[in-house]
């Protein structure tokens, strides 16, 4: 490939600055990948899965090439060798195929890293690509039976294309080879379900002219202009092209316009261009250059022609203006059937020369324009406003008269194209979307990338800002309180008040920005379960919902490995083997449904499988026997479920590669925990097991309610807070040596925070605050001696070295500059539950 | 040829101590502590250093040294130390100087105990006639007494 070689022994200065880029687009690349791989092993018939993945490996090649990655160039390029007889229908879609493409994907991840390390790359897996090559190969040789996946149109002959060149077009061969360009024929495939696709067409032809000259195009646009209006469709057409770029690069153009199954490109070599042409090229340079004299020849013609039609013009819109129905209707159909071709069509009319057909059209759609879009039927002719648009590319042309003047005209209608929806929108309709889409495809632009060292700054300039502004309102409540009638005092505060719903939207927005769909996590368990069933020969189904549900990155990056080893019990431990499943009445292949979605203030992550549930009598002898509950305790199916969390719990008889060394739920429990989530299991035997991970929906600013205890603040997060009360001493009981309280009828135990915190605990009060804090369903109160209001607060980690004390989660700063500490709700309440 | 090392030193009780200069970050007056439930007992708690929450190390209560009648007044410090990125204070009675030491001055910590744990000890200088405990700090925040168990790591198998 013309890619390898040229740029990777070139030392490039700005490597360092593309590499960043390279990685991030090839590791986002990679993954894509790796799914969609999945997804063919599932779905092999699916032409579009293969050429998406044929299109991921080759831009990965292309790019890796580019940054003269060598090493990675020569896997993905043996990948897409592979992946190319996929999509020829030569190579079925076997095991085999998809173990080595998963291993190609892991192997190019590896060597990514590498990179990204700054190390040199080394092959991962040397003999990968033989292996490759063996396979893209052997199965041939073997001559194994293989059904065609697809219509075999590319083992048709494609250079038998027979392009028509007209005088301009050969002379622009000529110049271009001799300009060292290369001439490609690049074929495209459009999709059998496509819409329009001659406007596709255009568009892959006018992406092309961004590339190189376009020097003929099969069917031509007669042809293409007949089908449509016949309603014919094209399948495929072929293009001619003249161009400096890679071969890389003209194919991914070509891919980014929609709707695009595939495409060839072939170079011609030097002999078949002298057959095109007809004439020797050595020879032709030799002879006068007969351009200058062609082609104002020709744009002269275009000129002649337009001002003949654009008289006509503004009776038209005249006309159309008094007598709406018949003029308007034709023109707006003319309209509606070009499909946006019209202005397409004079660009390539100016090159082409086929003046007669185009300067027709060109006429029709003006007047189209003219009648629909504006009262001001002249208003085309001085070309102001979008019933102008089209028409003043035709003055333009016009006026101006000489050839390289027609080419600007029509370019000027070109992109006069994207206007025409408010004039003819409403009885053209197909007109306008479909001019509007052509410009939207070329320049679009919806995301950028940020480093997220610089976002975690924005991020955390908003949170001091949330914290001064809360010193801010401090002081000026201050204020009010000591000038209760003072102007100023109350414009202060309003402008407070003022600022800080600002402040709400700015925090929200910047909080946005750490937001990721959960799927990025999601994505990598179904390579996992697949891996885990060839080892095993289990059958399970994985189910990904919700994975578009948004959560704080911090979050995401860090629920991986624990719900990597839910899964895994799942696999392990839940989903019994075919045969068990079978004798037990169920279907053959287990299932496991991983979920996410909203719950208020939350994100909860359903893990459920229906194997065998978790053998409840088995955890509470285990437990027993190693201590961790007493002989006579009285459990209930829940808590002895929940006992599999406690450290060094394995009920696994045998430790597998997969799971089962009893470190591990535990440390699932801790890793949710410190994130503020919890995690809950119901189980039934027989019909499987239910994980309900229950995670907060950001990690860095919260709201959260401030309590005094003991003269020192403390912020509970609101979140967690279901209620306050004022309990009088009277009502507190004790209950084997928990203090409760009643709560409409319900017990609601109580945690007084000074034993806890080990404060002094000064004679009882009359009355207690009692802050009732809850996960999902179960409550406790906690005894303050003040609540001191709520705030918003901005969460800091205590660091590492206080990192995981029992019922702190962290700490913030409030608005006086001093440190308080923040509850952790969820510790706290397995301290009094786990009486 | 001898190697020059900048140090800061301060006192503890009666003791001088000396720390690298490069370890430290800056020296702030002390701000009002926040207490830490449940924390070892040698941190005292946790102040605001510019918007970043860092714990303070009480360095009698890490030493053993008795708490000296928590004689709090304007000369008491917090030395804020960075130690691989890991920022942490350590509070002291008073800052003393910077001071150039010689390599070679550097004897290493007795072994007869000098009240202080010799973990926490790099060596013992000589400047004059003072004497000089020249600190080693990645066992005065944590590890060191060993209070703190090496974390599970999350194996996933």
């Amino acid at each position: 490939m013309s890619l390898n070689n040229g740029l990777s022994n070139m030392t490039m200065p700005d490597v360092e600055e593309f590499l960043e880029f390279y990685l991030l687009d090839s590791q986002e690349q990679i993954e894509r990948l790796g799914a969609s791989i999945l997804d063919l092993e599932r779905d092999s018939e699916n032409i579009g899965l293969i050429n998406e993945l044929f299109r991921s490996a080759h831009s990965l090649k292309g790019a890796s090439g580019t940054m003269g990655f060598t090493a990675i160039v020569e896997v993905t390029h043996a990948a897409e060798d592979l992946l190319d007889k996929v999509r020829q229908g030569k190579q079925p879609v076997t095991h085999e195929v998809i173990d080595v493409l998963l291993e190609v994907t892991d192997v190019v991840k590896d060597m990514l890293a590498q990179v990204e390390a700054q190390q040199p790359v080394r092959h991962e897996a040397p003999d990968l690509v033989e292996r490759i090559r063996q396979l893209a190969k052997g199965k041939k040789v073997e001559g194994t039976e293989i059904q065609p996946i697809m219509k075999d149109v590319n083992d048709e002959p494609i250079r038998r294309v027979e392009f028509t060149l007209d005088e301009n077009a050969i002379q622009d061969l000529r110049e271009s080879t001799l300009c060292g360009q290369a001439i490609y024929q690049i074929t495209v495939f459009l999709d059998e379900e496509a819409l329009m696709k001659t406007v596709r067409a255009v568009m892959v032809i006018q992406r092309l002219q961004e590339l190189g000259k376009v020097l003929a195009v099969a069917p031509s646009w007669e042809e293409l202009e007949l089908m449509e209006e016949e309603d014919q469709q094209i399948e495929r057409f072929c293009v001619l092209l003249a161009s400096d770029e890679s071969e890389g690069e003209i194919a991914s153009e070509v891919f980014l316009v929609s709707d695009v199954a595939d495409a060839r490109l072939d170079v011609f070599d030097s002999q078949e261009i002298s057959q095109l042409c007809g004439i020797d090229i050595c020879a032709a340079a030799q002879s006068p250059i007969s351009a200058p004299s062609s082609t104002p020849a020709n744009s002269r013609g275009v000129a002649a022609k337009t001002p003949k039609e654009t008289p006509k013009k503004p009776p038209d819109g005249k006309a159309a203006k008094k007598k709406p129905s018949k003029k308007k209707d034709k023109a707006a159909n003319d309209q509606a059937d070009f499909e946006g071709l019209g202005a397409r069509d004079l660009k390539n009319a100016v090159k082409t020369g086929n003046f007669d057909v185009r300067a027709d059209n060109f006429g029709s759609t003006d007047a189209g324009s003219a009648g629909t879009g504006s009262t001001d039927a002249g208003s085309a002719g001085t070309g102001s406003t979008e019933a102008g648009s089209a028409g003043a590319g035709g003055a333009g042309a016009g006026s101006a008269g000489a050839g390289s003047a027609g080419a600007g005209g029509g370019e000027g209608s070109g992109s006069g194209g994207p206007g025409d929806p408010g004039g003819p929108g409403d009885s053209g309709g197909p007109g306008g979307p479909g001019g509007g889409r052509i410009s939207d495809a070329s320049n679009q632009v919806h995301t950028i990338r940020v480093d997220t060292d610089r976002m975690d700054s924005l991020i955390n300039m908003v949170g001091e800002m949330v914290i001064t502004r809360a010193r801010l309102v401090k002081i000026g409540d201050d204020l009010k309180s000591k000038f209760p009638s003072d102007a100023l005092v109350s414009n202060l505060n309003e402008t407070n008040i003022y600022l800080g719903r600002l402040m709400n939207d700015l925090q929200e927005s910047a909080m946005r920005l750490r937001m990721v769909p959960v799927g990025t996590v999601f994505s990598r368990y179904p390579r996992l379960v697949r891996d885990f069933c060839r080892k095993t020969g289990k059958k399970i189904d994985l189910e990904l919902h919700g994975e578009d549900t948004e959560m704080d990155k911090t979050v995401i990056e860090q629920i991986g490995d624990p719900l990597t080893h839910l899964i895994r019990n799942c696999v392990d431990h839940g989903i019994e083997e075919p045969k068990t499943r079978i004798a037990a009445g169920k279907p053959e292949v287990g299932k496991i449904i991983l979920k996410a979605y909203h719950e208020g203030n939350h994100i909860a992550i359903v893990i459920s499988d229906d194997g065998d549930g978790l053998d409840l009598q088995k955890i509470l002898r285990k437990a027993v026997s190693a201590g961790l509950v007493g002989e006579n305790e009285e459990l209930s199916e829940r808590e002895i479920a929940n006992l599999i969390f406690l450290p060094g719990f394995s009920t696994a008889d045998q430790v597998t590669d997969i799971s089962g060394r009893g470190v591990g739920m535990d440390v699932v429990k801790r890793a949710l925990s410190s994130l503020g989530g919890s995690v809950d299991i119901r189980t039934k035997a027989g019909e499987g097991t239910v994980f309900t991970i229950r995670l907060p929906l950001t990690l860095a600013i919260i709201q959260a309610l401030l309590v005094e205890i003991c003269g020192e603040i403390y912020a509970v997060p609101l979140s967690s807070i279901k209620e306050t009360l004022l309990v009088h001493n009277s009502e507190v009981r004790t209950v084997g040596g928990i203090k409760m309280v009643k709560l409409r009828g319900d017990t609601l135990p109580l945690l007084s925070l000074k034993h806890k915190f080990n404060l002094p605990e000064d004679e009882e009060q009359e009355n207690v605050f009692v802050v009732v804090v809850g996960i999902a369903d179960r409550l406790i109160g906690l005894m303050v001696d003040e609540l001191k209001g709520q705030q918003e607060i901005v969460l800091k980690t205590l660091g590492d070295d206080l990192g995981s004390l029992p019922g702190i989660s962290g700490a913030t700063i409030l608005g006086d500059g001093k440190v308080t500490l923040i509850l952790d709700v969820a510790s706290l309440m397995q301290d009094i539950l786990s009486y | 040829m001898a190697e020059e090392q900048q140090l800061v030193t301060f006192k503890l009780g009666t003791e001088e101590f000396g720390i690298e200069i490069m370890k430290v970050q800056e020296i702030i007056r002390v701000p009002p502590i926040t207490r830490v439930p449940q924390a070892p007992s040698h941190i005292e708690g946790v102040i605001n250093l510019r918007g970043n929450v860092i714990s303070v190390v009480n360095l009698r209560r890490r030493f053993g040294l008795p708490d000296g009648g928590q004689e709090e007044d304007d000369v008491n410090r917090i030395v804020v130390l960075k130690e691989n990125k890991h920022e942490f204070g350590i509070r002291v009675d008073a800052v003393h100087e910077v001071l150039q030491l010689q390599n070679m001055d550097l004897e290493p910590p007795p072994s007869v105990s000098v009240g202080i744990d010799a973990s926490y000890i790099r060596g013992i200088g000589k400047v004059d006639d003072r004497l000089l405990i020249f600190l080693k700090l990645d066992n005065v925040m944590g590890g060191g007494a060993g209070e703190r168990t090496s974390e599970c790591e999350f194996t996933g198998r």
